[in-house]
């Protein structure tokens, strides 16, 4: 029997980012596969280690574009912990509304991805551009477009005014009539369907063992979502988790389409809850701190967790990140094998595989 | 000082045993962190079940090597080979060891020099390297490297009850 070994990436058409997979086949069908990453490794966990508390923030802020709010959440809530302060509700509210949008903006660009890794350029066009109408959400309530720097250490550094309501609710109503409009493309379109059915399948009990997380876990049948701790406003706004029990692109597919409306409706909650609700935005956050602490969070592709050590210096002694992809990232020693080559790109493209957050 | 809740101390002899009760209690592993300490390591096991989260923590000094813990959870060997690669923490009996280079930042040579007739060629290709030869994960003992091999066929399987053929009491 002819076995070869094939590298897939760094480079290749369908991915953004840089990661390779050392591929054995056997004729076109994967036997083994085993991820390789460091293309883009920027050491921001040991460049958090030299910086000042506050400073780290707008630095683990980078290290993901798309889900920069789930990154500067979970590194201040590990932040609060270690100085034990608790955060006002206003600001927990706020916290709410921009980590939700931003699993729409989050979703929806993976969403175009994905219809472009099929041929399919039209859903590719729309979700992009309903995502735009996501992105001016962000610049009319914090002035950017994806890293939006809203987080402080104790709460946050900006305020969604009553007078702006109006302004973001014909926003997301924009938004939801352009996902009413991408629908039939998504759910109801055979090609979709007959191109991610079957691809990748991760049964449930494979999902549990490699502890895979987020839409990837949930579209396996495994109903996690670190929501339901009730970090930032979720105490309030409860979350059942979407899941699917396909374990295919498919079902990936489903449970972030599914996911999007769920966000949406967390959106709207929020600003109902901060509507003529006052108090301030932070509790202060003493610069120099003691312990350990651990913090997690639903980042759009899973659980994204901190560890952080501090030693009585003024910057911390250890910052660990553990990003949802990477956990994720050991899908590919289950859901490659069997696979077509051919197939390889759809199926790793649906783990919405992100290398910035994984290479940070 | 805030200290993390349901944390254990175990000694590195002891983490198998511990992480396989917690295994066979259906707990996730999270992550691991490993944080340089005494000289030594410390590394703390991250697990969580129905959203309740519980830590373990052994302490390696230097010299000594962490427990692959891979056997109870086949996903830890990224974790590992990052604790391995950016804290240094030698980890021992890695199902795949990517030996030092998960993380493939390209340290080889890098610039052109002049080749034997005048021309330009890359450092890397005047040293006898390619970008492939930076990594070479092992798996099992075996290098998994870029390129054909042939393995060899497995034995037929016997279809007379006898043995597979050419063995004795099978068909000559």
């Amino acid at each position: 029997m002819t076995r070869t070994v094939v590298p897939f990436g760094p480079q290749h058409p369908v991915l953004a980012e840089p990661i390779q997979l050392e591929l054995t086949l056997e004729d076109e069908v994967v036997v083994d596969a085993i991820p390789g990453l460091g293309y883009v490794h920027r050491g921001i966990e040991a460049e958090a280690e030299r910086r000042p508390y506050d400073e780290d923030l707008p630095l683990l802020e980078r290290v993901c574009g798309i889900c920069s709010v789930a990154h500067a959440v979970a590194y201040a809530q590990a932040v609060e912990v270690l100085a034990g302060v608790e955060i006002p509700r206003r600001a927990r509210l706020l916290r709410t509304f921009w980590f939700e949008l931003t699993r729409v903006h989050s979703h929806l660009l993976w969403l175009g991805l994905a219809g472009d890794a099929i041929g399919f350029e039209a859903l590719f066009q729309s979700c992009w551009r309903v995502r735009e109408d996501v992105l001016d959400l962000f610049t009319a309530t914090a002035g950017n477009r994806v890293i939006i720097g809203v987080t402080a250490l104790g709460g946050c550094r900006r305020d969604i005014p009553d007078t702006l309501q109006p302004t973001i609710r014909a926003g997301l109503d924009a938004v939801e009539r352009g996902l009413a409009g991408i629908a039939p493309f998504v759910l109801g379109s055979e090609a979709v369907a007959r191109r991610l059915a079957g691809v990748g399948v991760i049964p449930r009990n494979v999902a549990l063992d490699l502890g895979l997380v987020g839409p990837t876990a949930r579209a396996s049948g495994v109903a996690m979502d670190v929501r339901r701790s009730g970090y930032a406003a979720h105490d309030e706004l409860p979350v059942e988790p979407v899941v699917e029990t396909g374990g295919d692109a498919l079902a990936r597919t489903v449970v972030r389409w599914r996911e999007i409306g769920e966000s949406m409706r967390l959106c709207r909650e929020a600003l109902d809850r901060l509507h003529r609700l006052p108090g301030p935005l932070a509790t202060r956050v003493p610069p120099v701190l003691h312990g350990e602490a651990i913090s997690r969070v639903e980042a759009p592709r899973g659980e994204l967790f901190y560890y952080v050590l501090a030693d009585g210096e003024p910057h911390p002694t250890r910052v660990r990140v553990r990003t949802p992809t990477f956990a994720n990232l050991a899908a590919v020693l289950s859901m490659l094998p069997g696979t077509q080559m051919a197939n390889v790109p759809v199926a790793l493209l649906s783990i919405d595989p992100c290398l910035s957050c994984t290479e940070r | 000082m805030s200290r993390l809740p349901d944390c254990t101390t175990v000694s590195p002899e002891g983490l198998l045993d511990a992480v396989g009760a917690l295994r066979h209690d259906d707990w996730r592993l999270v992550t691991a962190s490993c944080v340089p300490h005494r000289a030594g390591w410390m590394v703390l096991y991250h697990f969580e079940r129905g959203e309740r989260l519980q830590h373990l923590r052994i302490e390696v000094p230097a010299g000594g090597s962490a427990p692959s813990i891979g056997a109870h959870y086949g996903a830890a060997f990224l974790v590992e080979n990052e604790m391995a690669e950016l804290q240094g923490l030698p980890v021992s009996g890695l199902a795949i060891d990517y030996r030092g280079r998960l993380y493939r930042d390209f340290d080889g040579p890098e610039g052109w020099v002049h080749g034997p007739r005048g021309e330009a060629i890359s450092a890397l290709e005047a040293a006898g390297l390619t970008r492939l030869d930076a990594c070479v994960p092992v798996v099992d003992g075996r290098e998994v490297r870029a390129g054909t091999t042939r393995v060899p066929e497995p034995p037929e399987p016997s279809t007379n009850g006898h043995g597979a053929a050419g063995e004795a009491g099978g068909r000559p």
